[in-house]
């Protein structure tokens, strides 16, 4: 198969799975691009995230961008982010013909019926990154264990967590 | 610029619009809750949405373009330096310590959010251990195991009777 359209059906798959938004996508993405098509090992996965969420956008777009690269180059890159943006957009774009406009109801009843699957994805979402910290060694465990009471007590970071993650990426190269 | 992704960029969003006067606060909550809803980066439905409002189809396509051009073209100049780099010892021990706090902070979001969702409506629970037992035990691809969710979901709904009356239904977030 044409890899363009290899990486157009992936990345189609991403978008039109992802609910909820951001982190939750990650299940979804790792289950394309590592299990499904083995382009990225899980660490590879990892280092993949780690550099997502520190550069702006939804990691999918960065997910896209960078995998449609190193599997394609140039065209690669802009099939993957062409196809993650405009399948589901399409999506939207038949909803909205089809409902007239926004509708508030029916968007309300939908959000709470997609919400146990997006906390399922969200939960699912931390085992790569957990597991492969703990496997990282005891400094990045100390790292993250760190950045837990980190977050949960300074509110600069809780607000700003790319400049957390900035930081203790900073630490990480200090410590043995 | 958006690092936080998600529900985060709704809030700049309407800061940015109401600051602007250029639309109403209920129209703009309509296009947000919608645009959480609907598959794909919710930044890119809702730059489309507001764009097509504000201007049509030229609107959407330039609303859409905003949206995703800043995060591609930074990967696209990155790409090149980070795939020559990943293995380098310095390179993966910075990428493993951002891990680790990205580690960190989803492990508190679904503390969070995870406790929110179960607590909000008990039987949620049944559809949220489908979906994880399907990916993660039958590996399931997502998909599939997303729609068995909302199908699932939907007939406890149905079975509650909130099918007919979605506000009858105590406030959930």
């Amino acid at each position: 198969m044409d890899k363009l359209f290899e990486l157009a059906l992936a990345f189609a798959q991403v978008g039109i799975g992802a609910f909820g938004g951001g982190l939750s996508t990650l299940p979804l993405i790792e289950h394309q691009l590592v299990t499904q098509t083995r382009w990225l090992t899980p660490e590879g996965f990892g280092q993949v995230l780690a550099l997502a969420q520190i550069t702006p956008g939804p990691i999918a777009i960065n997910a896209a961008t960078l995998v449609g690269y190193q599997q394609a180059g140039l065209a690669g890159s802009l099939v993957a982010t062409a196809s993650l943006v405009c399948v589901p957009l399409a999506f939207v774009s038949l909803v909205l013909a089809a409902l007239g406009r926004a509708p508030a109801e029916k968007a309300l009843l939908f959000q709470r019926a997609i919400a146990p699957m997006v906390a399922a994805l969200l939960t699912l979402a931390m085992v790569t990154p957990v597991s492969a910290t703990v496997k990282n060694g005891v400094s990045a465990t100390a790292l993250f264990l760190v950045s837990i009471s980190l977050i949960l007590k300074v509110k600069f970071f809780k607000k700003y967590p790319f400049l957390l993650f900035l930081l203790i990426g900073a630490v990480s190269l200090l410590l043995p | 610029m958006t690092f936080g992704g998600g529900i985060a960029i709704l809030g700049m969003v309407r800061l940015e619009m109401s600051a602007r006067g250029i639309m109403s606060d209920e129209e703009l909550a309509e296009i947000c809750n919608f645009a959480v809803v609907m598959p794909g980066p919710i930044a890119v439905s809702s730059a489309y949405m507001l764009g097509r409002r504000l201007a049509g189809f030229r609107g959407a396509f330039l609303g859409i373009l905003g949206a995703v051009l800043p995060p591609f073209l930074i990967i696209l100049l990155l790409s090149p330096i980070a795939l020559r780099h990943f293995d380098d010892p310095g390179v993966k021990k910075f990428f493993a310590g951002v891990l680790a706090a990205v580690a960190a902070m989803i492990t508190t979001m679904v503390a969070r959010d995870v406790r929110k969702t179960l607590t909000a409506w008990w039987p949620n629970a049944v559809s949220y251990a489908a979906v994880i037992a399907m990916i993660a035990l039958l590996r399931w691809h997502p998909l599939p195991a997303l729609l068995a969710g909302f199908a699932i979901q939907l007939a406890l709904f149905a079975a509650a009777g909130f099918m007919k009356d979605p506000r009858a239904r105590e406030e959930g977030d």
